[in-house]
């Protein structure tokens, strides 16, 4: 399995304010992805900074990615939608110069359309266009000796586009919708922000469970095994997005995804970018929470492998042993409700300030009023 | 500018023009590339006006277009003379304002006035009506 985290944009914590800046800092972190925000047009003065961008992520294993404009009006009247265009030929072109694998993208509102087949199919008009725009702008051959210094221009895959899911009722952009346009257009990708979709799924990503479903929902409908997800808290009312918030005060939790991943997403090759208003924070917890996750499930495959061996030794028959296997998968059930289940809490004597200086900063710590976040 | 309320860490950003308005474009990018991290955005009455053009978005409309598409919790700015407008996650308010209230002395007032002034759209509302008013 691949999985690559990040964050959407320079790092908080960046001294520094330029991109090669902020992936430095990103690598230092132990992340592997970023994904920078729309540009309005590269200004002369920040070529440089974009093609050291572009050298830093070709000759490293960070992933560049690019999101597109938030004032997407493509199923809006032809002004609107032109200058959405306009907008998006922008990070089109930044997105070559930075190699950026995926170039994400929102529809925006209906507009005077219904959802169905209909307006589906005029948004993979569009992006067949998009795409064929994409491809243009990477595989032209004219340009080779002019780029000789920037291989991946011409070695590397043109951008993937990134079709993103909505979080409002009155926007393009449920994961059936995005799944059919994605169907219909080679050269696109799904992008599951799975703060959109618990949003406007009225909380519906709950439990390891909720992911299960949805990747193999992606999976028969698109196929594939590559997938590009944003993470992040959010708030939200009536299916509807309110806003963004860390991850620990959301609804949306991230430890059943880390236990997914963990369990059953070995066949996956996943990049999550976190955009929650924490950054690289967010995206370091979900780092944490898949390794632990990974930890444990490796803890109880190598305990279940011990008890089977000492079996086999003392000589149970099979039929022994799937008895045997019953009886711990129950108990393993029981002790897990129990673990549920809200004890009342035990008085804890008040940390001094002494105890509180020398703890150890953790992501668990389910107290932690002194979290400035 | 980095605003301490009470659960914790909130980014106000104040958008105006630069000195250069050439290049407000790139400010406003520089904005937009921030915007999930920003609580509270202000807009000044001249920024609103050019960001408005520059995104090709209506005037009257364009605090609610980047609320909705930016999911700032608060999207705020004076509208016309004396009249603030409030956009939020729970709907949209406006109120108006005292002549002698700047728009940077309005801003401190509802700063000041959000914390205690109730949870909801009522907080809201009261606080930019009280942030509004001379005493």
């Amino acid at each position: 399995m691949s999985l690559k985290l990040g964050p959407a944009g320079v790092p908080l914590s960046c001294k520094g304010r330029t991109i090669v800046e902020g992936m430095d800092d990103i690598t230092t972190l132990g992340l592997d992805a970023m994904e920078i925000q729309t540009v309005r047009s590269v200004q002369p003065k920040n070529f440089d900074q974009y093609w050291q961008a572009g050298i830093l992520s070709w000759n490293s294993e960070l992933e560049m990615n690019m999101h597109g404009p938030y004032y997407a009006e493509l199923l809006g009247s032809r002004r609107q939608r032109n200058r959405t265009l306009t907008k998006m030929e922008a990070s089109m072109q930044a997105g070559k110069i930075v190699n950026a694998r995926h170039l994400v993208y929102h529809v925006g509102p209906y507009g005077e359309y219904e959802p169905g087949s209909d307006t589906n199919e005029e948004v993979a008009n569009i992006f067949a266009g998009v795409v064929d725009r994409v491809n243009q702008i990477w595989g032209d051959a004219s340009e080779e000796e002019d780029y000789a210094a920037f291989p991946w221009v011409h070695e590397a895959e043109p951008s993937l586009v990134g079709i993103e899911t909505s979080g409002r009722q009155d926007l393009w952009g449920t994961v059936e919708e995005v799944i059919e346009v994605c169907n219909h257009v080679e050269g696109t990708v799904p992008v599951l922000n799975m703060a959109h979709i618990h949003a406007r799924g009225h909380g519906r990503m709950r439990t390891s469970e909720d992911y299960a479903e949805l990747f193999d929902q992606v999976r028969k409908k698109f196929g594939g095994k590559k997938f590009y997800c944003h993470f992040a808290g959010i708030e939200h009312r009536m299916g509807n997005a309110l806003h963004y918030t860390q991850i620990k005060k959301s609804d949306l939790k991230f430890e059943p995804f880390a236990e997914y991943l963990a369990e059953e997403g070995d066949w996956l090759d996943i990049t999550i970018i976190s955009d929650s208003p924490l950054l690289e924070h967010d995206a370091m917890y979900m780092l944490q929470h898949y390794d632990k996750a990974r930890q444990r499930l490796l803890e109880i495959k190598a305990r279940d492998e011990r008890r089977m061996k000492l079996a086999v030794e003392a000589g149970m028959t099979p039929e022994e042993l799937a008895e045997l296997e019953k009886e711990v998968t129950e108990s393993r059930d029981a002790d897990k409700k129990q673990e549920d289940t809200p004890e009342e809490p035990a008085e804890k004597p008040k940390p001094t300030a002494k105890k509180k200086a020398k703890a150890m900063m953790s992501f668990d710590d389910k107290d932690d009023d002194d979290d400035p976040f | 500018m980095a605003f301490a309320e009470l659960e914790g860490s909130k980014t106000v950003m104040i958008v105006d023009l630069p000195e250069d308005q050439g290049r407000l474009a790139e400010a406003w990018g520089n904005t937009i590339e921030r915007i999930r991290q920003i609580h509270v955005l202000f807009i000044t009455r001249d920024a609103l006006t050019q960001i408005s053009q520059l995104e090709g978005v209506a005037e009257h409309n364009l605090l609610q277009e980047i609320r909705e598409r930016g999911l700032v919790p608060h999207v705020c700015g004076f509208t016309e003379p004396n009249m603030v407008q409030v956009e939020h996650s729970l709907g949209s308010t406006k109120a108006s304002t005292d002549s002698s209230i700047s728009e940077t002395s309005w801003l401190a007032g509802f700063l000041c006035e959000l914390p205690s002034s109730g949870p909801g759209p009522d907080g809201i509302k009261s606080a930019a009506v009280n942030a509004g008013t001379a005493d």
